[in-house]
């Protein structure tokens, strides 16, 4: 081995860190000395870049080729969705999401206070189509027929009013249980009997239970019209036979005086007033109001009651 | 796909001759695709694009190759753990670049490495050794290559190019190694150069 072959020998080994401790400090000692060692030292640390460089060209051309020859691996949801919807994204969905509910809930509710005479939840559209609330109303005295004039109502039609006309009638028919006579079970005698043999004022109440107003309304102008009573049935006839102004003025008079048809009587002019509607709307407001300011609990209940049905049968607009 | 191999026969492997550090690196970082999306989630995370995260992985993947060469990798953390502080720090230099305004935190300034003296101002070398390597006859790049990538033997060397012994092997090594010297320092930039360095 030349020296030249020597000191290329030494160089490599102290490049590669092949040297002890010592052969390290002499050989820096002898470059500190050696013009012609360092140059080949420099010239071998070229070489070396050099090499290098071109190793690293082929090496990312071979990456390249890997990754394409490599099957796709499934890029993580989780790394698309922080790419293309980041936590910016998605607090600012959240937010308008949150502003559209809220804007149509206050829209529905100041759509409803912008109606005349309505208050904030009367004479809403009832879904005509869903008859759930009102079969849940109890029946709270006598077994009730649907009312024949029911089968008149503008069922198909789709003019808007009288779908919203056809929805209340349901809703006032479902009422009648409330506006219902009570004692009137008690003084029927089966009519197959005899009827000939029976008064008129039980014929008419069992001309109401049946549903026939007219004959009912027959049978109570044979009678007393001062009698708290027979107003009382003469007022649920004309509520039956769709008069509710005159119903109206009959159960006014019977709520004007004690006895034991006056609260019914009161909340029985509400129906009145509700099945007027749209005539009806602003007497039909005074009298909720009067009642919930009223003293009588029954009442209340009974109105808060029937305003959260009518606001349940609301369709959703 | 997990890597079959442990960071040990990485290490290894890494250390040794191109052909074995190319398979290692294959295996550990084509056929498990799991650094490479943590790359990709990094540099998304930071702003970057998925271009910017493979061009980063890529990086990372030659500088831990060449590091290891060097010997720069010492074992006081795991391999992939600097991998990936390697990777980070691709990132952040070419952030830095695309955005030479942006200031860097101090967090982020002190993850990056500080460049080595050989890789500041070498450019224009780096140029001219690239402009050497070229002027070569591809059979001269390929014997050079036998030694400092493959890190042949000369007798390796003389068997692998049908060379009648390890002496001729051993001059045409000297003399296609002094061609791209010859190249380099007969470019009229180079003086330009050494003398701006002095």
């Amino acid at each position: 081995m030349d020296k030249d072959e020597q000191i290329q020998v030494q160089i490599e080994r102290y490049l590669d860190g092949l040297m002890t401790e010592a052969e390290n400090a002499a050989f820096e000692q002898q470059l500190q000395v050696s013009e012609t060692l360092r140059e080949a030292l420099e010239e071998e640390r070229m070489v070396r870049d050099a090499m290098q460089r071109l190793r690293e060209q082929e090496l990312r051309a071979k990456l390249k080729q890997w990754r394409q020859n490599a099957p796709e691996p499934p890029t993580s949801p989780e790394l698309v969705t922080k790419k293309r919807f980041g936590w910016r994204f998605w607090l600012a969905l959240v937010t308008v999401g949150l502003l559209v509910f809220w804007g149509i809930k206050l829209y529905r509710v100041s759509g409803d206070k912008g109606k005349p005479g309505t208050g904030n939840q009367n004479f809403q559209q009832p879904n005509p189509s869903d008859t759930s609330n009102y079969k849940a109303v109890p029946d709270p005295t006598v077994n009730i027929k649907e009312p024949v004039r029911s089968t008149n109502a503008p069922k198909m039609t789709t003019d808007p009013l009288l779908l919203r006309l056809a929805s209340i009638q349901k809703l006032i028919d479902s009422e009648l249980g409330y506006i219902k006579n009570q004692p009137l079970a008690q003084r029927s005698n089966s009519p197959a009997e005899n009827p000939d043999s029976l008064s008129a004022e039980t014929l008419a109440a069992i001309a109401l239970e049946k549903g026939e107003f007219d004959k009912a309304l027959q049978y109570v102008a044979q009678l007393d019209a001062s009698n708290s009573e027979v107003r009382n049935m003469k007022a649920h006839a004309l509520f039956g036979a769709k008069q509710y102004a005159k119903a109206t003025e009959e159960f006014r008079a019977v709520s004007q005086k004690n006895g034991p048809f006056k609260k019914d009587a009161q909340w029985n002019i509400v129906m009145c007033y509700f099945a007027q509607y749209p005539d009806g709307q602003e007497d039909y407001r005074q009298e909720i109001e009067q009642i919930l300011k009223g003293n009588s609990k029954w009442l209340q209940k009974k109105a808060k009651d029937w305003q959260e049905r009518v606001q349940r049968s609301m369709p959703a607009r | 796909m997990k890597s079959k191999i442990t960071e040990e026969a990485l290490l290894e492997a890494l250390r040794g001759a191109a052909t074995e550090r190319e398979q290692a690196l294959k295996a550990f970082f084509i056929d498990d695709p799991a650094p490479l999306e943590w790359v990709k989630k990094f540099v998304v995370r930071m702003k970057g694009t998925l271009e910017d995260a493979e061009e980063v992985f890529n990086d990372a993947v030659v500088s831990l190759d060449k590091n290891i060469q060097r010997q720069a990798f010492e074992k006081r953390s795991k391999l992939m753990s600097y991998f990936f502080t390697i990777a980070k720090n691709q990132w952040y230099l070419r952030y830095k670049a695309k955005h030479p305004t942006v200031p860097l935190t101090i967090t982020e300034f002190e993850l990056i490495e500080t460049p080595s003296s050989d890789s500041v101002g070498n450019e224009a070398l780096y140029e001219l050794l690239d402009y050497g390597l070229n002027a070569l006859e591809e059979h001269q790049r390929d014997i050079l290559k036998a030694k400092y990538h493959e890190k042949m033997s000369m007798k390796e060397i003389a068997a692998a190019f049908e060379l009648s012994s390890e002496n001729i092997a051993k001059k045409y090594v000297d003399r296609f190694r002094g061609y791209l010297l010859d190249h380099v320092k007969k470019h009229p930039r180079y003086t330009q150069i050494t003398k701006t360095d002095q």
